[in-house]
Parts: structure tokens; sequence; C-alpha cells
């Protein structure tokens, strides 16, 4: 058996949010990630992410770093860093953005939420928080102030078909007005709060960003309203089943946003950016020969991470993330395979010496019900 | 923790029954089903393949986690319980019982002095 390993590793020098003894008296099983001590399951993977699709989860995510930039210009001064168009978004709006390297690879995938006409929350990746800070600080005007909310953030996802109505009696502000990549500042059981419609599960639902210190009665209200927590593990198989990309297995410094399937949040045409220059001419150069393809498995095993990939005995790529999906019961994948190869080809998973049938199929896998304008209209 | 007193322990949470009649039943332990959470994939060997002491006979598989499955001895496999590979929950419910494995029948009377008794292992996972 190899099972986690948190009784092994050291646990001291790692960071917990302002949740986490309420984690532990619920039960959750806590792991080492990225730098903090996270749930990464409380009653079961399974049955979490079940109760997403159907009902209500709750999510820490309070380990996610958050950005506060504010000052004349950030909008245009970000826009300057950030791979998509933030000049267009609106006050009220968040955006997805990708941070590239200098070779046009992918250094983080981050968030945005325009708060104010010169005023932007930016969460990114627990584990590029202090690189991605570093080099906005280095790059950002003087006239910005860039400051990080490490020691006094926390952030809860509420996420499922029931998020809006569990959160709505905490809150001053009608909910159904939102749609998703709406956010606004408002307040949350009488403390002051952003509250945005999105997540990260491809099901409806809310992200709550506020104090540390209001984190825990939040977090105990929303129980109270029929709530079901949920640890990393459930979130890594609903984003999956979504077919939305994790940062470290779809998206790294080696690949482009081509390459991770992500060149939708990529927009050259509004001006220069960092990697810009160096991912159009890795455009150029070639055609994206590799990208992150769905794949179904036909029979019963269970792709991970890894594990190759092959069509007719030769090897063609290898899977970057890996689950059994609670909501369809097979084993779906998402890997780094030809860009060519056509949907509902079956190719073979490797898995421990036997090779196993699966179907390339067009992602997300779970359709999203996630609130957009169009659908709400 | 159920920890059975008749059974033999591994370090890595397999459990092994003396089944008097030159074959050996394994399976996983109490703490292990409970670590690993609701198992959902069962992969063993066939009948007739060979185990070796310390090599891997199959897998348990959780949503999110795999488990290697350790054989704390060498021999052929003379039994596998298709139970579980059925109903992989079955190992959760009832991992000394129903939830068994494999039986194996080794060539020789097999070494299990490094195994552990229950008192030993219910110490060693308690620690």
């Amino acid at each position: 058996m190899l099972l986690f390993g948190s009784k092994s590793l050291g646990m001291s020098s790692l960071q917990r949010t302002s949740l986490f003894d309420l984690h532990r008296a619920l039960g959750g099983k806590i792991v080492p990630f990225a730098g903090w001590e996270m749930p990464v399951q409380f009653a079961g993977v399974r049955a979490e992410s079940l109760a997403v699709r159907g009902g209500c989860g709750l999510f820490d995510v309070g380990h996610m770093g958050q950005l506060d930039a504010r000052g004349e210009g950030v909008t245009s001064a970000l826009n300057a860093i950030v791979s998509s168009d933030w000049s267009s978004v609106r006050v009220g709006r968040a955006a997805y953005a990708l941070l590239l390297n200098l070779s046009g690879g992918v250094h983080d995938d981050i968030m945005g939420y325009r708060l104010g006409e010169d005023h932007w929350l930016i969460v990114v990746n627990a584990s590029r928080a202090a690189s991605d800070e570093a080099w906005m600080r280095h790059l950002l005007p003087s006239s910005v102030s860039l400051r990080n909310r490490y020691e006094n953030q926390a952030m809860i996802a509420v996420q499922g078909p029931r998020a809006e109505e569990i959160l709505q009696p905490l809150c001053a502000l009608d909910l159904s007005q939102m749609t998703l990549r709406d956010v606004v500042q408002t307040e949350v059981l009488g403390q002051q709060a952003t509250v945005a419609r999105g997540g990260y599960t491809g099901s409806d639902g809310f992200e709550w960003m506020g104090d540390a210190a209001t984190a825990p009665l939040v977090w105990q209200v929303l129980l109270d309203g029929g709530a079901t927590p949920c640890g990393l593990g459930a979130r890594d198989v609903l984003r999956l089943e979504a077919g939305l990309p994790l940062y470290g297995h779809e998206l790294g410094e080696g690949w482009t946003p081509d390459e991770s399937g992500v060149s939708f949040a990529v927009k050259p045409a509004k001006g220069d950016f960092m990697g810009r220059e160096a991912l159009l001419a890795r455009r150029a150069g070639s055609e994206t020969k590799q990208t992150i393809r769905g794949l179904k498995m036909l029979g019963r095993a269970i792709p991970r991470e890894g594990y190759a990939v092959l069509q007719g005995g030769t090897q063609i790529g290898a899977v970057t993330s890996g689950t059994l999906s609670p909501a369809l019961d097979v084993g779906l994948a998402l890997a780094m395979l030809p860009a060519d190869l056509p949907v509902e080809s079956v190719v073979d998973v490797a898995i421990r010496g036997a090779l196993h049938p699966a179907q390339i199929v067009a992602t997300p896998f779970v359709p999203r019900t996630t609130k957009t304008r169009a659908s709400s209209s | 923790m159920n920890t059975p007193t008749e059974l033999l322990y591994t370090p890595s949470d397999e459990w092994v029954r003396d089944n008097g009649d030159g074959t050996f039943s394994i399976g996983i332990t109490d703490y292990a089903q409970h670590e690993l959470g609701e198992i959902v994939y069962v992969e063993l060997p066939e009948v007739g393949q060979s185990v070796a002491a310390d090599g891997t006979f199959g897998v348990v598989e959780s949503v999110k986690a795999v488990g290697e499955l350790h054989s704390p001895l060498s021999g052929q496999v003379v039994e596998v319980n298709a139970a579980p590979v059925q109903t992989p929950e079955l190992v959760n419910q009832s991992p000394f019982e129903n939830g068994w494995l494999i039986k194996v029948r080794p060539a020789e009377t097999p070494d299990l002095s490094g195994l552990m008794n229950a008192q030993d292992y219910a110490a060693y996972r308690a620690s």
C-alpha cells in the first residue's frame, strides 16, 4: 500500500488557513500542499464531488495567493504583464490570464478581479505566489501599490446548484443578479468581503474572499445552511471533469499556452506583454503539434498522471491528470497528445504494463453548469 | 482500528492468514482501507501467476490514490476473490473477511518471521 504521506513529512514549517481547526474538528484528512496544511478530503472524495454536482460543497482555498494592486494606471500596467486583455475588463468583472515566461511558456495562471477603476485583486496559485509577486513588483511602475494579503487572506469557494440558495441568506446583495465572472465588494454576515460568481468546478457557484478572522464564521454558517465540506481531492476531480487545466499538470514553464490548451487566454493583438514575442516566435516557427486532449477509458482501469499513451504500440504522449469520475463512473484523463488526433480515436493507456483502450473525447467531460449571461437570460 | 489476532501483518498494511491447508490468504488491513478511503477499483493477478515476497501483485485504488499491494510471501496464486473486483467497496466494508484478495500456495514453508503480530501491528500504526 502507498498512501497519503502526511505522517512521514514534517509539517512544522507549513502555513495554515484560519479554517484549519474547523477542518480538523470535522475529521478532514490534512496533507501538505504547496507550503500549506490543507484538507484533502472529509467524508470522501466521491461523496464530496457528487455533493457539488447535486447540491453545494464548500472549499477552503485560502492557500491561494491574493495580491491587491491599486493606483493610477494599474490596469494598463497589469495589462502589459498578463496574457489576456485586462483593459477590456470592466469594473465588477473578473478575467482569467496567464503569466508567460520569457520563452513563451506558462509561469502561472491567474484570475484578476477588477474591483475599481484603479483597483484589482489578483488570485494566483499558492506555489507561484512568491514568484508572481516578485515579477509584478519588478514590472509595475511606482504609481502602483502592490500588497500581498498573505497574513490576512481567506477564500472560500461555494460550489454547486444550491450555492446561491445557501450563500444568499448571509448576503445583503441579491446574488441572483450576478452571472459568471461578476465580482462585488459587499458585506457578508456584516463583514466586508469580496464575492464573485465562478469557481473551479464547472458547476455554478461563488467565491468569498475576505479577512482570515471572518472566514471561520462564514464557513460555519454555510455548513449550517446545508453545504458539504470538501477537500482538495474533490476540487481536483471536479476541475478535471470540467476539463479545466491545473498548474503543474497541464500548465508549466516548458509548454506554450497553445500546447496547454489555453490559447483563448492569450491576446497578442492587444499590444506587448511579458512573453508575447517569444510566444509569437514559437508560433511562427512551427505549428502546434501537441496539445492537451481529453481521454475517456473504455474499461474500468483508472488513468493516472505520468501513464504513457500509445497508438499502434508507439508512445504518442502521456497523461497529465487522471481520475475516476464520480459523476460519470468512468476513468478520465487529460493528456498531452498529438493535436491532430481526431475525436473518437481509440488509443491505449499503459497501466502497470498492460494496455487499456481509451477514446479521445471533447472536454468538458461533464457539461458545465456555470451561470453565464447567455444561460441566465 | 480492527486488528484480528489470528493474522500476521506487513509494514505496508497487508494481512496474511494461514489457512492450514498449505495456502495463505492475503488482504489489506482495516487501517489501510480507512486511510485509502472509498475504494473504487481493485486489480488482482490471475490464478496460476506467481507472486514474490515483497513484490507487487495488484492495486487497490480510491478516486484519488493508488495503493500498491505487496505480497508477504512467495508462491503461486491458487484463488482470486472476484467479489472485490466486481464490488470494490467490499474491501472497505469487510477487509478481513469478504474483502480478502488472493490465496497463495508457497512451494515450501514460508519464512514469516519478518511479519508483525496483531499487537505489534496495532502499535506500529498507532505510533
